[in-house]
């Protein structure tokens, strides 16, 4: 819930999101929407409240409900990949691909463990290893959230918070826009949308935004940003990335 | 038996005949269900087919109560939600299969450890059927 919550919030502040709506938002406009149509008026006070209400959040498959769950969207992203040498003559201001990581797993059925993705962990291994950085030296990332629990794990298997404490460091307002380790500044695949093969790319939109201090609502307010990095991920966690970019 | 590639093509055609078979590495050993041609673990690419005995227990499992049309035709909805699982087999592989038996509407009394017992599901007419693996409780 405090995913979804976190992520609501941010994509808010994104006009290119799909769900630029804050869970309290949708809460309070269905209220609204009861009062005038004269039905009984819910009695959420707060978020959770209307998230752990089946009428408003139902099940689509227990125990993922559908505020859990990202919808399928339709949309483009692109980016402009050319040689340092040449990177000037497109823009004063590039970011450079500093780490790049691929890496492979089994299917769900197959793995000896649910709780992490082998892939992921392979992909950050290799790209923090080609870069030189640690997962510490990561100040915001956008990763693979097509579910509610995909972000937190993600976020363990990055390195950016230990193993099956990913979830407190959500909870304690850590991946926050003001957190210390934002993650998914733009709403994720939960608000901003999944259109499905965009999204890798999409991600990458984010960062550059983001550390270019072009992100305007929802820029982060962290001094200094130069290092931000985007997580993927296809098949069932089969096939994961994770790619690093710097402002220099 | 012999001649059947190691895909999911024969693995499905194993099913229809309620034969849930395996391919097991003949250099280490290591056995995959359903089969691969290429072991993941030593790369070697001499396989042999195995039946497993179809035991196991649950492993992991999600009640789907927004399911695809195939589902909704045979009756599953939002208040009837049907149970998907991984089934972790007596031989160590785990499975992907529909858990039948079981109460998709009141996941809390279903546990994870459930010793099951393999069923094959026969869907479709004649000649144009397709089995699907499933397991309900011993």
């Amino acid at each position: 819930m405090n995913v979804t919550i976190k992520s609501h919030n941010n994509a808010r502040l994104n006009p290119k999101a799909q769900f630029n709506v804050s869970i309290r938002d949708i809460m309070n406009q269905r209220i609204e929407r009861a009062k005038n149509k004269g039905e009984p008026i819910p009695a959420w006070r707060e978020e959770k409240e209307f998230l752990r209400d089946p009428r408003a959040n139902p099940v689509v498959a227990w125990p993922m409900h559908l505020y859990d769950c990202c919808p399928i969207s339709d949309g483009a992203s692109c980016v402009l990949l050319v040689a340092d040498e040449i990177a000037k003559d497109f823009t004063d201001n590039p970011l450079h691909v500093v780490g790049i990581g691929q890496g492979s797993g089994k299917g769900l059925h197959a793995k000896e463990d649910l709780t992490y993705f082998e892939a992921t962990r392979y992909a950050a291994q290799e790209a923090y290893e080609l870069s030189g950085l640690k997962p510490e030296d990561v100040q915001i990332a956008e990763v693979h959230d097509c579910f509610s629990i995909a972000e937190i794990i993600h976020i363990e298997d990055l390195g950016f918070f230990k193993p099956g404490e990913g979830y407190k460091a959500v909870e304690e307002g850590l991946t926050r826009l003001d957190g210390s380790k934002p993650i998914n500044t733009s709403g994720g695949l939960k608000c901003k949308g999944h259109p499905v093969g965009a999204t890798g790319t999409g991600q990458l939109v984010e960062i550059w935004k983001q550390l270019r201090g072009e992100a305007g609502e929802r820029q982060v307010p962290i001094k200094d940003l130069r290092i931000g990095a985007a997580q993927s991920l296809g098949g069932t966690g089969g096939t994961c990335t994770l790619t690093i970019l710097e402002r220099r | 038996m012999e001649g059947k590639p190691f895909n999911d093509i024969s693995y499905e055609q194993f099913l229809g005949e309620e034969k849930l078979m395996g391919s097991r590495c003949q250099k280490c050993g290591a056995l995959f269900v359903p089969p691969r041609a290429i072991c993941i673990k030593c790369y070697g690419t001499e396989m042999e087919w195995v039946e497993m005995k179809g035991k196991g227990k649950l492993a992991a499992f999600t009640c789907i109560a927004i399911g695809p049309p195939l589902m909704i035709k045979e009756g599953y909805d939002r208040k009837h939600p049907y149970v998907s699982g991984v089934v972790e087999l007596e031989e160590g592989v785990r499975v992907v299969a529909r858990i039948e038996g079981v109460d998709g509407s009141k996941p809390e009394t279903i546990e994870i450890g459930t010793p099951l017992q393999v069923e094959f599901l026969h869907r479709g007419e004649v000649n144009n059927s397709k089995t699907f693996l499933a397991f309900k409780p011993l």
